[in-house]
């Protein structure tokens, strides 16, 4: 009990953080949360002493999140289908460029915008930018804790971002945080190209 | 890095910092300047983005307490089933050998047990719990469930009615009870986060002699008498004065 407790204490603001930002509703989140600690510590003998409690853990919450998320019928928001190798095109958008130039007065001017472009995301996109961005994990520990291979974690990532970035950059036309066209045009890698900053 | 999509794969990897030092360094020394300076704008972008995500969703201290103060219970519970289960299998043969009884050659006269048998597990969290009502989870929609099923009772607002207990308590809806004449009705909460009913049954019917059973056999928390009516709180949350949302409670038994 002391050693499970320990173990708690140590990752309850991930695994919690984990579970709210992946499951839509808080409450349902914290349920997910809730039930996934007690079912640990239902199975805590069959946890191997002196193995990855933080593995272990995240296999049991990601599965109580899956299943909150489809119990709750709640699905993605229609994004149109993110090809493979979108987040690589990014490169070529001006817009994006625009943001990537200024990125801090531009998140500054998104609000909670990023909160709601996430929940676009699908359940596995989700998973993995949270274990990859915020737990810091490599893709073979995302791909063992999700039990997939670590190329479709690349892929949910890769996807994840493309979609995320994608609704930002829409967010930040429509609200007039870049232009779309900009006034003056150089060539690529010109310093003279970034005319077209944030909030100008 | 001879296709575009090797090279696609090696940007993120770099941008997910999955590289050795060497790898890393080489990778970059591969890249144009313009190239160099967009992938440190990504990094930036990404940490700015995850910094904005993950800000305040700390785990809060109560709903911690709570989770390990229900895997502390269930641990002594388990505990306790374990001392128990010796007899447990005593008691289990003995109920086998009289139910068999009846239908044995001789007979001996017994007739078959009641069905009534206590009242349903409650439900494991309150997600699960909110998707067994009946109604839509309005105080409102509640009472006229009520009164459709013959409970002449109101419902008051728990948190208005006690603002200092210390209760978060939110209303999920109602559903019809099991018992044999359709008297046990079930008012649905949270309660602090934990899933906690309330059950109604008019006085002298199945219902309520199944409140009684339940509470007989310590399944229950606290009951009382409410006008006509039964009432009980149950739940593994200690939810402190809940019957008084049915008012009015004339009698607390304890």
């Amino acid at each position: 009990m002391e050693e499970f407790t320990r173990q708690f204490e140590r990752y309850r603001h991930e695994l919690y953080r984990f579970a709210v930002k992946t499951v839509w509703d808080r409450n349902v989140a914290e349920d997910a949360f809730a039930s996934a600690v007690l079912a640990a510590w239902e199975n805590w003998h069959k946890f191997e002493q002196g193995t990855n409690f933080r593995a272990w853990m995240y296999k049991i919450l990601i599965n109580k999140c899956f299943v909150a998320n489809r119990e709750t019928k709640r699905t993605p928001l229609p994004i149109d289908d993110v090809p493979e190798g979108a987040f690589a095109s990014l490169g070529q958008d001006r817009t994006y460029g625009y943001i990537l130039e200024d990125s801090e007065r531009f998140m500054e001017s998104c609000g909670d915008e990023v909160h709601r472009a996430f929940t676009k995301l699908s359940t596995a996109e989700r998973s993995c930018i949270l274990l990859r961005g915020g737990e810091k994990l490599s893709y073979n520990e995302i791909a063992e804790i999700l039990g997939i291979p670590a190329g479709t974690v690349m892929t949910h990532l890769a996807r994840g971002r493309a979609k995320l970035r994608t609704e930002l950059m829409t967010y930040a036309q429509n609200r007039g945080l870049v232009r779309q066209k900009p006034r003056l045009l150089t060539k690529p890698g010109d310093p003279g190209n970034r005319e077209q900053r944030l909030g100008e | 890095m001879n296709s575009k999509e090797d090279r696609d794969q090696a940007w993120m990897a770099s941008l997910d910092r999955q590289f050795t030092p060497a790898e890393a360094l080489e990778f970059e020394s591969r890249l144009s300047p313009a190239e160099q300076e967009r992938l440190s704008r990504e990094y930036r972008l990404e940490e700015l983005i995850m910094e904005r995500l993950l800000d305040g969703s700390e785990c809060p201290e109560a709903l911690s307490r709570r989770i390990l103060l229900q895997v502390r219970n269930g641990s002594s519970r388990w505990t306790r089933a374990k001392k128990a289960l010796p007899w447990f299998a005593v008691a289990a043969a003995a109920v086998i050998v009289v139910s068999a009884l009846p239908w044995m050659p001789t007979g001996f006269g017994f007739r078959e047990a009641d069905s009534t048998a206590a009242l349903p597990p409650m439900a494991a969290s309150v997600a699960e719990l909110a998707r067994e009502s009946q109604t839509p989870a309005d105080r409102a929609a509640v009472e006229r469930f009520l009164q459709d099923h013959g409970v002449q009772l109101a419902l008051a607002d728990f948190n208005q009615l006690l603002p200092d207990s210390g209760h978060d308590v939110t209303l999920l809806g109602v559903r019809k009870g099991v018992s044999n004449d359709g008297s046990l009705l079930e008012i649905l909460f949270n309660c602090c986060g934990f899933p906690v009913k309330l059950y109604v049954a008019p006085r002298d019917t199945d219902g309520a002699l199944r409140i009684e059973q339940a509470h007989a056999s310590g399944g229950l928390q606290e009951r009382a008498i409410v006008a006509d009516y039964l009432a009980a709180v149950a739940g593994s949350h200690p939810a402190d004065n809940l019957l008084r949302v049915l008012q009015p409670v004339s009698e607390i038994l304890g």
